[in-house]
């Protein structure tokens, strides 16, 4: 047995040999830290390792059945997603069909444009956000009421966007969502010049017009592409950090708490090292289920 | 013979030589600090984090040539990251000067050194007894005082006056029940002139807790109690938060308290929208002082101390909040914990305590250290306020302080929004607190 496995490793060793440079990081870097944070979800651990303790699935059975605030954030958190990644995909490919058939030249100019928050720093975007939903200064407010709004949504007054808890989440799922259409986009663009043009052309000499083109031909031809944005852009709204970090802090009451912010409030700022783990395993196996449904629905349609 | 002499002299020479060697051997010390002397008044050359800080370890090291000193600043959020993170990885500081809420955490978990161990007890003696109780965990000083921070209310008494209102603050004897500030409160609100929330507050973040702690102190209730259990079932504890919340939902505080920081609360001040703000002596001498220096406050400013409402036969006492250092155990040698407490006692001194205090305008920890702003009205006042009506617990000492201290915002927000009553949000808080607690 263990010499057959060698003789197969031996066999395969140019290739162990080349993909190594990537493997031996992503094992110290990626797999290891992953090992350790699920190993530390099964103990009491705090800022003193001489004292850490075993206890077995305690820290889980104190996540699901006692923690007050975890269930919020996990409710948060699929509102984030069922939210920003539909409606992410929907405007990406809406403007990447809009955007194809332009010149080389415009269609760089909205590659940037979109493109630009991702390579913005965060903070930077989260601060101009919070000048634009501020309640008393704020630009949105400001446009609001030049165009009667507020009389119409809140009786005159100005709305605290970020203040109450029925706009707080919607305001920051729109700023996740500014920041989230870039790379989509590029990706559609790409999917879209992927598609050869004679389909296009023999649907036009039997009659389709634009619209059944888009149906019958874009949209199936371009299921991989979407397949690979979905998945990739649920797991990093899964993650959405940044914009609560620095805009609400999970409040107001609560409102805006996701699981990552739980993470780190409990596990790092309250030094809660083993019981932040078994939130992460919590969050990796929910991004986990969701991500094989997606690859399972979506792959049963591309074959 | 005559070898043996010249072998016996090289002998000795040799022992000469080698002994103040072996007594310079060299030590390397790592000091992290917060940021609360980055830029201190009366010495304007230092004006980044820990630049302040590196002057002192270079005075340290001319003193010493074998000892270097790694000095690393860290801002408020990273004190609560940073430190924790680099506990966690076996490579926490040598010394670090931070708040006790954040220390005490340390102290229970054990990583700290018992400073009655490393400290002469001369030392310890001059220390205000108080502090020294403070710092004791498990029967250990966790970590050496060095000052503390004192909380009132500032009141824009310029604005008071302006509406013919001045004699509503209570400039004699610094004290109004919840009765008389509700009533000051309403009629600067109604004398239109622009002080559109008179007391300004913010509950969106922890950092605002004890502005809000302070009308619960004031009503005779506790979050903490002396057995470090929560004080949230408390009647009185109720009282006050039904105050706070009439005060905020009949516009007396600003609408905007949710999701405000604390620079709002300052520009609410600095710009006449607010007439009261909680602080202590920083804030009147470093934040206020800075503003009008700077131009920043638009409005007239005379701004008085006066202490928090209270209820009826209440008389709360003041909250403090004590800075200081802490020696975490790295397992060094009993030679390089000679000079750790040798700088130790060095950033410790009456000297620095006295220059600290100055610059920061707080307390010191030592006697010795006498009263440095003697000269500042408002200090000796509030030093006499302190001494006259004694101190409020908060708990800073206590297990699970600083969990249960972010597990609040939540809950205020929730009441001032309406989806708690005041009741609701302190069973909540109870429940949670209950949870923290037992894990």
């Amino acid at each position: 047995m263990l010499q057959r496995f060698a003789a197969s490793v031996w066999k395969g060793r140019w290739a162990y040999f080349f993909i190594a440079p990537a493997m031996i990081p992503f094992a110290i870097f990626t797999v290891y830290p992953l090992a350790q944070g699920l190993l530390l979800s099964f103990y009491k651990a705090g800022v003193n390792r001489d004292k850490w303790t075993y206890i077995g699935i305690k820290n889980y059975t104190n996540l699901l059945t006692r923690d007050p605030v975890f269930p919020t954030a996990i409710k948060n958190t699929f509102l984030f997603v069922l939210g920003v990644v539909p409606a992410a995909m929907v405007i990406c490919l809406f403007v990447a069909v809009l955007i194809y058939p332009l010149s080389q030249r415009k269609q760089t100019f909205f590659r940037a444009a979109f493109y630009m928050p991702v390579v913005s720093a965060g903070v930077v975007l989260a601060m101009v956000w919070v000048y634009i939903y501020s309640q008393e200064y704020g630009l949105l407010n400001y446009l609001f009421e030049s165009l009667g709004l507020l009389d119409l949504l809140n009786d005159g007054e100005k709305i605290g966007w970020l203040a109450q808890t029925n706009t707080a989440l919607l305001s920051l799922a729109i700023v996740v969502l500014s920041w989230s259409l870039g790379q989509p986009l590029i990706l559609f663009l790409a999917g879209l010049g992927a598609i050869p043009e004679p389909l296009y052309d023999a649907a036009k000499i039997d009659g389709a017009n634009s619209w059944q083109s888009f149906w019958k031909i874009t949209l199936p031809l371009l299921r991989p592409t979407m397949l690979f944005v979905l998945v990739v852009l649920t797991i990093a709204v899964f993650q959405v950090f940044v914009v609560v970090q620095l805009m609400t802090l999970g409040g107001p009451a609560n409102a805006t708490q996701t699981i990552v912010y739980r993470i780190w409030v409990t596990g790092i700022v309250g030094s809660k090292f083993g019981y932040g783990s078994a939130m992460a395993v919590v969050l990796l196996s929910i991004v986990s289920v969701v991500a094989i449904v997606q690859f399972k629905l979506l792959d049963r349609q591309l074959t | 013979m005559k070898r043996l002499q010249l072998l016996l002299a090289l002998m000795a020479m040799l022992v000469v030589l080698l002994a103040p060697a072996q007594a310079q051997e060299p030590v390397t010390i790592t000091y992290w600090t917060d940021p609360a002397l980055a830029q201190p008044i009366s010495l304007p050359q230092f004006t980044e984090l820990a630049a302040f800080e590196n002057w002192q370890a270079e005075q340290f090291m001319a003193m010493h040539p074998h000892v270097t000193v790694e000095v690393r600043g860290l801002d408020w959020p990273d004190l609560a990251t940073v430190v924790p993170t680099a506990l966690a990885a076996g490579e926490p500081p040598d010394i670090l000067k931070d708040y006790l809420g954040r220390t005490s955490g340390y102290g229970v978990e054990g990583v700290t050194v018992d400073l009655f161990s490393l400290v002469s007890q001369e030392e310890i003696d001059d220390l205000l007894p108080g502090l020294v109780e403070l710092y004791t965990i498990d029967g250990a000083l966790h970590a050496m005082p060095t000052y503390f921070w004192n909380h009132a209310m500032i009141v824009n008494k310029a604005l008071f006056d302006q509406a013919g209102l001045g004699d509503m603050v209570p400039v004699d004897d610094r004290a109004w029940s919840m009765d008389e500030f509700y009533q000051a409160a309403t009629a600067i609100k109604a004398a239109g002139i622009g002080v559109d929330f008179p007391y300004t507050l913010q509950v969106a973040s922890e950092q605002g807790d004890y502005d809000f702690h302070a009308f619960i102190w004031g009503a005779g209730g506790e979050i903490w109690n002396a057995d470090c259990t929560t004080g949230f079932d408390n009647p009185k504890t109720l009282a006050g938060l039904e105050f706070v919340n009439q005060l905020y939902q009949e516009g007396l505080i600003n609408s905007d308290a949710t999701t405000a920081a604390y620079a709002d609360q300052v520009n609410n001040l600095f710009t006449g929208k607010s007439a009261i703000m909680g602080g202590g002596m920083g804030v009147l001498n470093n934040r206020i002082g800075n503003g009008m220096r700077d131009g920043e406050v638009t409005v007239d400013m005379d701004p008085v101390v006066v202490t928090y409402p209270h209820g009826e036969g209440e008389a709360p006492g003041l909250g403090v909040g004590p800075t200081g250092f802490a020696v975490f155990d790295k397992g060094r040698s009993a030679y390089e914990m000679e000079w750790i407490a040798e700088f130790l006692l060095f950033l410790n001194s009456t000297e620095a305590q006295i220059t600290y205090t100055q610059n920061n305008s707080q307390f010191p920890a030592r006697a010795s250290a006498g009263v440095p702003l003697a000269d500042d009205a408002n200090y000796a006042l509030t030093l006499s306020l302190i001494q006259e009506r004694g101190t409020e617990n908060l708990g800073l000492a206590c297990p699970g302080f600083y969990e249960v201290r972010i597990s609040q915002p939540p809950h205020w927000q929730a009441m001032f929004l309406g989806q708690e009553t005041p009741q609701q949000a302190l069973e909540a808080l109870n429940a949670e607190a209950e949870f923290i607690l037992d894990m």
